[in-house]
């Protein structure tokens, strides 16, 4: 029976302060109109947390975010069923079917290999964005993976297809637009397991709403694997109260028992 | 709530807050020097040296786990090498030959490694955590400090999964790090001076330098330790 090898992921038990983003407000508090400039600052997007030299026009979302919920299946936002071209409707169907059966086919991240575009997205670990006047660079706690977004720059006319892609950025109004190409076609969509071709072109629209979430929408135009381009949606929740742990995949063969039974600690 | 009112509810702070512009614009001749940036080793060694280009003052102890991690690698089985593709670890991925990308902002510095994308969280201005209330990890707990010009990092909580450097310069689980990093004359090199304090394995503390190059305009190239596996 074909078995998919179960890299268990280590997820290093870390700490997890607040971020002491109030600290210099604290210092000055003391009045009332202080105490709502704290309620504002407080605000997602931290001042703290982004480069300087970002002008003030730009809007802040630098800081911790982190998807709310967990969908493993990134569909279109309105609930309907990608729009797969046959070879790929029937590569989602075997996969269901393999895991129903209780042996799951390979999926790269088993691997260690980089969840990447859109799987990312979706993906229920911490990410923590940085603007500087040039990039905007996503950090991702799981994989220790990130990217890096170019701002108002233009792809390379030649790209090494690789499992993030290449991201260029630009502002319209106050929507993040990121347009990513250079996809190796190994990756899958999501972790259900729609796949994608080296074709793909995702452009990410992010905002932040009216509650202080930010948007995430997601268009992926793949003519080589659905037979039209698609939307979906996901919200990354502010999470200013968590820090990043260490998460190392390719550790999880480290923690063999020794010969009394305890767990190796390398 | 409508904008007015918004606004409103904001004016006290707003009118406080222009109040202290003058000090905002005096704290600004005060800003640390910026480091951000991509940048790459001047030049790669495999074996780190002290300041006098030496070998460290190993104890005992120190020495016997050198020897017995160069055997390993000349056997080609070292027990702490990418060969497993686990992260190099702090220090030593501040000795690899690629590039990295330094973030900074006001109260984090992050230093993103394009070798095995190893990417070091820096918080600045905050106390190191006590080395019992941590989860030893490859790339440590690190906090930093700006003294004037120069950026201090101090790190603890590497676990024996990693060595200093590519020949296998030992370290226990007490090991402390500091770093000092400044721009050299010109800005066109960072400067990195790292003292490693571990008294079971090295009998005084002892310093390295590793000088960086600024490379602007150089994209990080995506490393994949594991690809090798999507073709088996």
């Amino acid at each position: 029976m074909p078995s998919t090898p179960v890299l268990s992921v280590i997820v290093a038990a870390g700490f997890r302060w607040r971020l002491t983003s109030l600290a210099l407000s604290s210092f000055l508090l003391g009045t009332s109109s202080m105490a709502l400039a704290v309620q504002d600052e407080a605000q997602p997007g931290d001042p703290g947390l982004r480069h300087r030299d970002v002008p003030a026009s730009v809007p802040n979302i630098s800081g911790m975010w982190q998807v709310r919920g967990y969908d493993r299946y990134i569909k279109p936002e309105d609930g309907s069923l990608p729009p797969w071209l046959p070879w790929n409707k029937e590569a989602f169907d075997a996969r269901a079917a393999a895991e129903a059966a209780g042996s799951p086919l390979y999926d790269p991240t088993a691997a260690c290999l980089p969840s990447g575009v859109p799987r990312i997205i979706a993906a229920p670990y911490p990410v923590e964005i940085v603007q500087t006047p040039d990039k905007t660079v996503f950090l991702y706690e799981t994989q220790h993976l990130f990217r890096v977004i170019h701002m108002n720059a233009e792809h390379p006319a030649t790209l090494e297809p690789s499992y993030m892609g290449h991201a260029v950025g630009r502002w319209e109004g106050d929507t993040l637009v990121i347009d990513s190409v250079g996809f190796v076609d190994s990756t899958q969509i999501d972790e259900q397991g729609s796949k994608h071709s080296a074709r793909m072109h995702v452009v990410e629209r992010i905002r932040k709403l009216e509650n202080g979430s930010l948007e995430v929408r997601f268009t992926i135009d793949d003519p080589g694997a659905f037979s039209q381009a698609w939307t979906a949606r996901r919200v990354w929740e502010w999470r200013p109260d968590v820090r990043f742990f260490e998460y190392v995949c390719e550790e999880n063969n480290r923690n063999a028992p020794d010969e009394n039974g305890v767990l190796r600690n390398f | 709530m409508n904008y007015f009112a918004r606004l409103c509810r904001r004016a006290p702070a707003l009118l406080f807050a222009t109040s202290l512009l003058p000090l905002l614009t005096f704290a600004a001749d005060d800003l640390p020097p910026d480091i951000g940036g991509t940048w790459q080793v001047s030049s790669y060694v495999k074996g780190v040296r002290d300041l006098q280009g030496q070998l460290p003052p190993f104890t005992t102890a120190g020495r016997q786990a050198y020897d017995s991690n160069l055997a390993e690698r000349r056997e080609m089985k070292p027990r702490s090498d990418m060969t497993r593709c686990v992260p190099s670890g702090t220090p030593r991925v501040m000795f690899a030959p690629l590039p990295m990308l330094i973030l900074q902002t006001a109260r984090k510095i992050t230093f993103i490694q394009e070798y095995h994308h190893q990417l070091r969280h820096i918080y600045l201005d905050e106390p190191l955590p006590a080395i019992d209330a941590i989860e030893l990890s490859f790339m440590g707990e690190s906090v930093g400090r700006w003294e004037g010009d120069t950026l201090v990092i101090d790190t603890i909580g590497l676990h024996r999964d990693t060595v200093l450097d590519r020949e296998g310069l030992p370290h226990t689980t007490d090991l402390r790090i500091s770093e000092r990093l400044r721009l050299l004359p010109g800005g066109k090199q960072l400067e990195d001076v790292i003292t490693f304090t571990d008294p079971a394995y090295y009998s005084a503390p002892w310093s390295t330098r590793v000088v960086y190059d600024a490379k602007p305009g150089v994209e990080l190239k995506e490393y994949n330790c594991l690809a090798v596996y999507e073709d088996l």
